[in-house]
Protein backbone atom coordinates (compact mmCIF):
# COMPACT_ATOMS: atom_id res chain seq x y z
CA UNK A 1 0.00 0.00 0.00
CA UNK A 2 1.58 3.39 -1.35
CA UNK A 3 1.36 6.29 1.22
CA UNK A 4 -1.36 8.22 -0.43
CA UNK A 5 -3.45 4.37 -0.60
CA UNK A 6 -2.88 4.66 3.43
CA UNK A 7 -3.65 7.98 3.86
CA UNK A 8 -6.92 7.85 2.48
CA UNK A 9 -7.72 5.04 4.18
CA UNK A 10 -7.59 7.11 7.37
CA UNK A 11 -9.90 9.64 5.81
CA UNK A 12 -12.41 7.58 5.89
CA UNK A 13 -12.21 6.99 9.25
CA UNK A 14 -11.26 3.60 9.09
CA UNK A 15 -10.55 3.24 12.91
CA UNK A 16 -7.79 0.59 12.23
CA UNK A 17 -5.99 2.88 9.50
CA UNK A 18 -5.94 5.94 11.94
CA UNK A 19 -4.45 3.06 14.83
CA UNK A 20 -1.20 2.69 12.38
CA UNK A 21 -1.18 6.35 11.32
CA UNK A 22 -0.31 7.29 15.68
CA UNK A 23 1.93 4.35 15.82
CA UNK A 24 3.56 5.45 12.39
CA UNK A 25 3.75 9.08 12.60
CA UNK A 26 3.65 9.59 16.19
CA UNK A 27 7.65 9.79 16.90
CA UNK A 28 8.37 12.05 13.47
CA UNK A 29 5.93 14.39 14.96
CA UNK A 30 6.97 14.64 18.95
CA UNK A 31 10.28 14.77 17.31
CA UNK A 32 9.94 17.95 15.35
CA UNK A 33 7.57 19.64 18.06
CA UNK A 34 10.60 19.23 20.30
CA UNK A 35 12.97 20.45 17.76
CA UNK A 36 11.30 23.90 16.59
CA UNK A 37 10.74 24.59 20.03
CA UNK A 38 14.63 24.11 21.29
CA UNK A 39 15.79 25.63 18.17
CA UNK A 40 13.36 28.34 18.96
CA UNK A 41 14.81 28.91 22.72
CA UNK A 42 11.35 28.06 24.05
CA UNK A 43 11.26 26.91 27.53
CA UNK A 44 10.75 23.14 26.86
CA UNK A 45 8.15 21.57 29.08
CA UNK A 46 7.01 18.45 28.84
CA UNK A 47 3.19 19.59 29.22
CA UNK A 48 3.69 22.22 26.34
CA UNK A 49 4.99 19.48 24.19
CA UNK A 50 2.55 16.90 25.25
CA UNK A 51 -0.47 19.67 24.34
CA UNK A 52 0.73 20.43 21.01
CA UNK A 53 1.21 16.55 20.30
CA UNK A 54 -2.55 16.26 20.62
CA UNK A 55 -3.26 19.48 18.46
CA UNK A 56 -1.41 18.41 15.65
CA UNK A 57 -3.90 15.65 15.29
CA UNK A 58 -6.51 17.60 15.44
CA UNK A 59 -4.99 19.79 13.16
CA UNK A 60 -5.15 16.79 10.79
CA UNK A 61 -8.28 15.34 11.81
CA UNK A 62 -10.61 18.12 12.23
CA UNK A 63 -13.60 19.36 9.81
CA UNK A 64 -13.60 16.15 8.27
CA UNK A 65 -9.88 15.76 7.95
CA UNK A 66 -9.89 18.95 5.82
CA UNK A 67 -5.74 19.11 6.40
CA UNK A 68 -4.86 15.72 6.00
CA UNK A 69 -7.07 15.71 2.69
CA UNK A 70 -4.49 18.33 1.22
CA UNK A 71 -1.65 15.58 0.99
CA UNK A 72 -1.72 14.54 -2.45
CA UNK A 73 1.22 12.76 -3.13
CA UNK A 74 1.78 14.31 -6.27
CA UNK A 75 5.70 14.35 -7.76
CA UNK A 76 5.93 11.16 -5.40
CA UNK A 77 6.05 13.80 -2.19
CA UNK A 78 6.51 11.37 0.60
CA UNK A 79 3.69 11.56 3.33
CA UNK A 80 6.52 11.99 6.11
CA UNK A 81 7.68 14.84 4.06
CA UNK A 82 4.42 16.12 3.71
CA UNK A 83 4.17 15.96 7.21
CA UNK A 84 7.37 17.44 8.41
CA UNK A 85 6.29 20.97 7.00
CA UNK A 86 2.92 20.59 8.25
CA UNK A 87 4.49 20.02 11.85
CA UNK A 88 6.73 22.85 11.38
CA UNK A 89 4.45 25.08 10.03
CA UNK A 90 2.02 24.26 12.93
CA UNK A 91 4.48 24.76 15.77
CA UNK A 92 5.71 28.17 14.07
CA UNK A 93 2.40 29.58 13.75
CA UNK A 94 1.76 28.47 17.50
CA UNK A 95 4.62 30.56 18.67
CA UNK A 96 3.38 33.40 16.44
CA UNK A 97 0.05 33.20 18.36
CA UNK A 98 1.66 33.82 21.78
CA UNK A 99 2.00 36.58 23.13
CA UNK A 100 5.49 38.26 22.52
CA UNK A 101 7.53 37.01 26.19
CA UNK A 102 9.59 39.53 27.52
CA UNK A 103 12.90 37.79 28.07
CA UNK A 104 15.67 39.98 29.97
CA UNK A 105 19.42 40.48 28.80
CA UNK A 106 20.77 38.45 31.72
CA UNK A 107 18.33 35.41 31.08
CA UNK A 108 19.32 32.44 29.99
CA UNK A 109 16.27 30.25 28.32
CA UNK A 110 18.38 27.59 28.79
CA UNK A 111 21.66 25.78 29.51
CA UNK A 112 22.50 25.24 25.40
CA UNK A 113 21.41 28.87 24.41
CA UNK A 114 23.61 31.53 25.56
CA UNK A 115 21.72 34.62 27.37
CA UNK A 116 20.22 37.14 25.11
CA UNK A 117 23.04 39.60 25.64
CA UNK A 118 25.80 37.37 24.54
CA UNK A 119 23.25 36.53 20.96
CA UNK A 120 23.36 40.35 20.38
CA UNK A 121 27.06 40.71 21.20
CA UNK A 122 28.22 38.00 18.63
CA UNK A 123 25.30 36.55 16.47
CA UNK A 124 23.67 37.82 13.65
CA UNK A 125 24.01 41.98 13.91
CA UNK A 126 25.72 43.40 16.83
CA UNK A 127 29.78 43.03 17.11
CA UNK A 128 31.90 40.64 18.57
CA UNK A 129 34.85 41.10 20.53
CA UNK A 130 37.69 40.86 17.61
CA UNK A 131 35.16 42.14 14.71
CA UNK A 132 34.08 45.58 14.45
CA UNK A 133 32.11 46.66 12.10
CA UNK A 134 30.33 49.89 11.72
CA UNK A 135 27.17 50.10 9.42
CA UNK A 136 29.26 51.76 6.19
CA UNK A 137 31.30 48.70 6.36
CA UNK A 138 28.47 46.31 6.66
CA UNK A 139 26.59 48.50 4.05
CA UNK A 140 29.92 47.69 1.42
CA UNK A 141 29.92 44.19 2.39
CA UNK A 142 26.53 43.84 1.90
CA UNK A 143 27.03 44.76 -1.42
CA UNK A 144 29.33 41.62 -1.79
CA UNK A 145 26.43 39.42 -1.26
CA UNK A 146 23.65 41.23 -2.63
CA UNK A 147 26.14 40.69 -6.44
CA UNK A 148 25.99 36.82 -5.37
CA UNK A 149 23.89 34.79 -7.97
CA UNK A 150 20.87 32.88 -6.34
CA UNK A 151 22.17 29.78 -6.03
CA UNK A 152 24.99 30.91 -3.68
CA UNK A 153 22.63 33.51 -1.54
CA UNK A 154 20.38 30.54 -1.12
CA UNK A 155 23.43 28.65 0.01
CA UNK A 156 24.94 32.00 2.29
CA UNK A 157 21.37 31.75 4.29
CA UNK A 158 20.95 28.34 4.94
CA UNK A 159 24.36 27.00 5.77
CA UNK A 160 26.04 29.97 7.49
CA UNK A 161 22.89 32.19 8.18
CA UNK A 162 20.70 29.68 9.61
CA UNK A 163 23.24 26.87 10.29
CA UNK A 164 21.99 24.01 8.09
CA UNK A 165 24.50 21.55 8.35
CA UNK A 166 26.43 20.47 5.26
CA UNK A 167 25.10 17.21 5.02
CA UNK A 168 21.37 18.17 5.23
CA UNK A 169 22.00 21.10 2.49
CA UNK A 170 23.36 18.86 -0.06
CA UNK A 171 20.39 16.33 0.20
CA UNK A 172 18.17 19.25 -0.36
CA UNK A 173 20.42 20.26 -3.55
CA UNK A 174 21.09 16.74 -3.97
CA UNK A 175 24.96 16.89 -4.65
CA UNK A 176 27.40 14.66 -3.30
CA UNK A 177 29.42 15.57 -0.76
CA UNK A 178 32.03 16.62 -2.05
CA UNK A 179 30.79 19.17 -4.51
CA UNK A 180 29.29 21.02 -1.49
CA UNK A 181 32.09 21.19 0.18
CA UNK A 182 34.13 22.63 -3.29
CA UNK A 183 30.63 25.39 -3.46
CA UNK A 184 31.42 26.12 0.04
CA UNK A 185 35.58 26.67 0.05
CA UNK A 186 34.50 28.58 -3.94
CA UNK A 187 31.75 30.89 -2.31
CA UNK A 188 34.01 31.48 0.42
CA UNK A 189 37.16 33.16 -1.83
CA UNK A 190 34.65 34.72 -3.99
CA UNK A 191 33.34 36.94 -1.11
CA UNK A 192 36.99 36.82 0.95
CA UNK A 193 38.18 38.40 -2.29
CA UNK A 194 34.83 40.84 -2.67
CA UNK A 195 35.32 42.00 0.73
CA UNK A 196 39.07 43.06 0.24
CA UNK A 197 38.51 44.58 -2.77
CA UNK A 198 36.18 46.79 -0.73
CA UNK A 199 39.04 47.48 1.63
CA UNK A 200 38.12 45.75 3.99
CA UNK A 201 41.53 43.66 5.88
CA UNK A 202 41.22 40.01 6.68
CA UNK A 203 44.45 39.74 8.85
CA UNK A 204 44.10 35.93 10.52
CA UNK B 1 31.74 24.04 16.05
CA UNK B 2 33.46 27.34 16.31
CA UNK B 3 32.38 29.25 13.28
CA UNK B 4 35.76 30.61 11.47
CA UNK B 5 35.89 33.99 11.53
CA UNK B 6 35.34 35.02 7.85
CA UNK B 7 32.03 32.66 7.98
CA UNK B 8 31.39 35.07 10.76
CA UNK B 9 31.57 38.26 8.68
CA UNK B 10 29.87 37.02 5.68
CA UNK B 11 26.54 36.39 8.42
CA UNK B 12 27.09 39.71 9.79
CA UNK B 13 26.89 41.07 6.18
CA UNK B 14 24.30 38.72 4.97
CA UNK B 15 21.78 39.51 8.14
CA UNK B 16 22.56 43.42 7.20
CA UNK B 17 21.26 42.24 3.29
CA UNK B 18 18.62 40.27 4.46
CA UNK B 19 17.05 42.55 6.93
CA UNK B 20 16.58 45.07 3.64
CA UNK B 21 15.57 42.54 0.92
CA UNK B 22 13.08 40.60 2.43
CA UNK B 23 9.19 41.35 1.61
CA UNK B 24 6.28 40.34 3.74
CA UNK B 25 3.12 39.65 1.86
CA UNK B 26 4.20 36.87 -0.60
CA UNK B 27 2.24 33.67 -2.12
CA UNK B 28 4.34 30.87 -0.67
CA UNK B 29 4.17 27.68 -1.75
CA UNK B 30 2.21 25.10 -0.26
CA UNK B 31 3.29 22.21 2.26
CA UNK B 32 3.52 19.43 -0.99
CA UNK B 33 5.81 21.93 -2.66
CA UNK B 34 8.04 22.71 -0.21
CA UNK B 35 7.98 19.05 0.83
CA UNK B 36 9.22 18.04 -2.50
CA UNK B 37 11.79 20.75 -2.82
CA UNK B 38 13.19 19.57 0.33
CA UNK B 39 12.85 15.60 -0.96
CA UNK B 40 15.14 17.44 -4.08
CA UNK B 41 12.24 15.89 -6.33
CA UNK B 42 11.67 19.43 -8.24
CA UNK B 43 12.99 20.21 -11.20
CA UNK B 44 15.77 22.29 -11.46
CA UNK B 45 13.55 25.16 -13.10
CA UNK B 46 10.92 24.36 -9.97
CA UNK B 47 13.56 24.09 -7.76
CA UNK B 48 14.99 27.68 -8.22
CA UNK B 49 11.82 29.22 -8.44
CA UNK B 50 11.50 27.53 -4.59
CA UNK B 51 14.86 29.05 -3.86
CA UNK B 52 14.23 32.38 -4.65
CA UNK B 53 11.19 32.92 -2.79
CA UNK B 54 12.99 31.49 -0.04
CA UNK B 55 15.34 34.15 -0.48
CA UNK B 56 13.04 36.98 0.06
CA UNK B 57 10.87 34.96 2.74
CA UNK B 58 11.17 34.86 6.03
CA UNK B 59 8.94 32.52 6.88
CA UNK B 60 9.32 30.20 4.60
CA UNK B 61 13.22 29.95 4.99
CA UNK B 62 12.56 29.48 8.92
CA UNK B 63 10.79 26.67 8.21
CA UNK B 64 13.77 25.46 5.76
CA UNK B 65 15.71 25.57 8.62
CA UNK B 66 14.00 23.88 10.73
CA UNK B 67 13.79 20.93 8.92
CA UNK B 68 16.91 19.28 10.00
CA UNK B 69 16.30 16.84 12.96
CA UNK B 70 19.24 16.60 15.95
CA UNK B 71 17.72 13.79 17.56
CA UNK B 72 14.66 11.90 17.54
CA UNK B 73 12.50 11.34 20.58
CA UNK B 74 9.14 8.34 21.20
CA UNK B 75 6.10 10.03 22.93
CA UNK B 76 4.92 8.49 25.99
CA UNK B 77 2.46 5.60 25.22
CA UNK B 78 -0.38 7.18 27.04
CA UNK B 79 -0.15 10.16 24.38
CA UNK B 80 -0.26 8.02 21.69
CA UNK B 81 -2.90 5.97 22.85
CA UNK B 82 -5.04 9.48 23.36
CA UNK B 83 -4.46 10.14 19.78
CA UNK B 84 -5.91 6.93 18.59
CA UNK B 85 -8.52 7.80 20.29
CA UNK B 86 -9.16 10.60 18.42
CA UNK B 87 -11.18 8.64 15.78
CA UNK B 88 -13.90 6.48 16.61
CA UNK B 89 -14.55 2.85 15.30
CA UNK B 90 -17.01 3.30 12.78
CA UNK B 91 -18.32 -0.08 14.57
CA UNK B 92 -19.29 1.78 17.75
CA UNK B 93 -21.77 4.04 15.86
CA UNK B 94 -25.28 2.47 15.49
CA UNK B 95 -26.74 0.82 12.69
CA UNK B 96 -29.80 2.46 12.00
CA UNK B 97 -31.17 0.78 9.27
CA UNK B 98 -29.74 -2.08 6.99
CA UNK B 99 -31.68 -2.99 3.72
CA UNK B 100 -30.98 -4.71 0.32
CA UNK B 101 -32.88 -3.57 -2.58
CA UNK B 102 -32.95 -5.14 -6.02
CA UNK B 103 -33.52 -3.08 -9.05
CA UNK B 104 -35.78 -4.82 -12.11
CA UNK B 105 -36.42 -3.92 -15.28
CA UNK B 106 -39.95 -1.30 -14.01
CA UNK B 107 -39.84 -2.32 -10.05
CA UNK B 108 -37.82 -2.70 -7.32
CA UNK B 109 -37.79 -6.14 -4.80
CA UNK B 110 -37.29 -5.62 -1.56
CA UNK B 111 -34.46 -8.84 -0.76
CA UNK B 112 -33.50 -7.44 2.74
CA UNK B 113 -34.93 -5.02 5.18
CA UNK B 114 -34.60 -4.10 9.02
CA UNK B 115 -36.89 -1.44 8.01
CA UNK B 116 -40.68 -1.55 7.51
CA UNK B 117 -41.52 -0.75 4.09
CA UNK B 118 -44.81 1.74 3.32
CA UNK B 119 -47.18 0.61 0.64
CA UNK B 120 -50.24 2.96 -0.04
CA UNK B 121 -51.22 3.98 3.14
CA UNK B 122 -49.89 1.01 5.45
CA UNK B 123 -46.51 0.24 7.26
CA UNK B 124 -45.83 -3.32 6.61
CA UNK B 125 -42.33 -5.03 7.52
CA UNK B 126 -40.95 -6.85 5.37
CA UNK B 127 -42.39 -11.04 6.54
CA UNK B 128 -45.80 -9.48 6.05
CA UNK B 129 -45.08 -8.55 2.74
CA UNK B 130 -43.95 -11.88 1.88
CA UNK B 131 -46.89 -13.25 3.15
CA UNK B 132 -49.59 -11.35 0.74
CA UNK B 133 -46.53 -12.59 -1.82
CA UNK B 134 -45.84 -8.77 -3.26
CA UNK B 135 -42.73 -9.23 -4.72
CA UNK B 136 -42.60 -6.07 -6.81
CA UNK B 137 -43.15 -2.95 -5.78
CA UNK B 138 -43.78 -0.51 -8.94
CA UNK B 139 -44.06 2.39 -7.15
CA UNK B 140 -41.72 4.59 -4.97
CA UNK B 141 -40.34 2.59 -1.96
CA UNK B 142 -40.69 4.19 1.54
CA UNK B 143 -38.31 2.62 4.37
CA UNK B 144 -39.39 3.71 7.89
CA UNK B 145 -37.95 2.86 11.20
CA UNK B 146 -37.72 4.66 14.83
CA UNK B 147 -34.44 4.47 16.81
CA UNK B 148 -36.23 5.71 20.52
CA UNK B 149 -37.40 9.34 19.52
CA UNK B 150 -36.14 9.42 16.01
CA UNK B 151 -37.95 8.44 12.26
CA UNK B 152 -35.82 8.01 9.79
CA UNK B 153 -37.82 7.59 5.95
CA UNK B 154 -36.13 6.63 3.14
CA UNK B 155 -37.76 7.19 -0.04
CA UNK B 156 -36.26 5.29 -2.86
CA UNK B 157 -37.75 6.24 -6.62
CA UNK B 158 -36.29 4.42 -9.45
CA UNK B 159 -35.02 6.79 -12.64
CA UNK B 160 -33.93 6.16 -16.26
CA UNK B 161 -30.72 4.28 -16.49
CA UNK B 162 -30.35 2.22 -13.98
CA UNK B 163 -30.39 4.83 -11.62
CA UNK B 164 -32.22 5.78 -8.32
CA UNK B 165 -33.06 9.29 -6.30
CA UNK B 166 -32.96 8.49 -2.32
CA UNK B 167 -34.34 11.22 -0.36
CA UNK B 168 -33.75 10.66 3.92
CA UNK B 169 -36.05 12.18 6.24
CA UNK B 170 -35.22 12.75 9.71
CA UNK B 171 -37.49 13.56 12.21
CA UNK B 172 -38.57 13.24 15.54
CA UNK B 173 -40.64 10.42 15.97
CA UNK B 174 -43.55 12.24 17.63
CA UNK B 175 -43.55 15.68 16.26
CA UNK B 176 -42.11 14.62 12.93
CA UNK B 177 -40.48 17.61 12.96
CA UNK B 178 -37.03 18.01 11.35
CA UNK B 179 -34.10 17.43 13.95
CA UNK B 180 -31.40 20.38 13.86
CA UNK B 181 -27.74 19.90 13.25
CA UNK B 182 -27.94 16.74 11.61
CA UNK B 183 -25.36 16.16 8.64
CA UNK B 184 -25.48 13.18 6.17
CA UNK B 185 -22.47 12.10 3.95
CA UNK B 186 -22.83 9.43 1.90
CA UNK B 187 -20.35 6.71 1.26
CA UNK B 188 -19.81 4.30 -2.00
CA UNK B 189 -17.91 1.26 -1.42
CA UNK B 190 -15.76 2.85 1.48
CA UNK B 191 -15.16 6.62 -0.46
CA UNK B 192 -17.29 9.62 0.83
CA UNK B 193 -19.30 11.30 -2.42
CA UNK B 194 -21.31 14.17 -0.87
CA UNK B 195 -22.26 15.28 2.34
CA UNK B 196 -25.25 17.82 3.21
CA UNK B 197 -26.57 19.42 5.97
CA UNK B 198 -30.39 18.52 6.71
CA UNK B 199 -32.66 20.88 4.91
CA UNK B 200 -36.19 21.54 5.48
CA UNK B 201 -35.96 17.96 7.05
CA UNK B 202 -34.84 16.11 4.35
CA UNK B 203 -31.65 15.84 2.15
CA UNK B 204 -31.39 14.38 -1.32
CA UNK B 205 -28.95 11.84 -3.05
CA UNK B 206 -29.80 12.00 -6.85
CA UNK B 207 -28.76 9.84 -9.84
CA UNK B 208 -27.32 6.53 -7.93
CA UNK B 209 -25.97 3.88 -9.54
CA UNK B 210 -26.28 0.31 -8.50
CA UNK B 211 -23.70 -0.40 -5.23
CA UNK B 212 -23.34 -0.41 -2.15
CA UNK B 213 -23.84 2.76 0.09
CA UNK B 214 -23.71 3.79 3.66
CA UNK B 215 -24.75 6.85 5.26
CA UNK B 216 -23.38 8.44 8.08
CA UNK B 217 -25.73 10.76 10.30
CA UNK B 218 -23.99 13.05 12.66
CA UNK B 219 -25.34 15.90 15.24
CA UNK B 220 -23.25 18.77 16.27
CA UNK B 221 -19.87 17.02 15.04
CA UNK B 222 -20.80 13.44 16.49
CA UNK B 223 -21.18 10.27 14.64
CA UNK B 224 -24.87 9.48 16.12
CA UNK B 225 -25.97 6.49 13.61
CA UNK B 226 -25.50 4.74 10.11
CA UNK B 227 -27.44 3.35 6.95
CA UNK B 228 -26.33 1.18 4.95
CA UNK B 229 -27.70 0.57 1.73
CA UNK B 230 -27.10 -2.77 -1.10
CA UNK B 231 -28.29 -2.29 -4.90
CA UNK B 232 -26.40 -5.33 -6.03
CA UNK B 233 -27.02 -4.91 -9.84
Amino acid sequence: MDDLEFIRNCIQADKHAWDEFVQRYSRLIYSYIYSVLKEKGINLDTSLVDDLFQDVFLHLIKDDFKKLRQYQGKKNCSFAGWLRVVVINFVLDFLRKKQPRCVSLEEKLDTDTPALKDTLKDERFALSQDIILDEEELKNLSDCIHELDSEDKFFVEMHIYNGMSLENLRAILNISRSAIDMRKQRLIKKLKDCFQSKGFQLEN
Amino acid sequence: MVMEKIERIIKMAYGFFKQRNSQDGLICPNEEELALFLEAKLSPDESKKIKEHILKCKKCSEVVSLFELKQELLPPSYLMEKAKSLVEDKNDIPLWLEAVIMLKENAFSVIKSSADILLGNEILPLPILRTRKIEEIHQPVSLIKDIENIRIHIEISRLEMMKIKMVIFIQDKTTLQPLTGMRLSLFKEGVELESHFLKEGKVIFDELKPASYEIEVSQNLLNVGRIKLDLPS
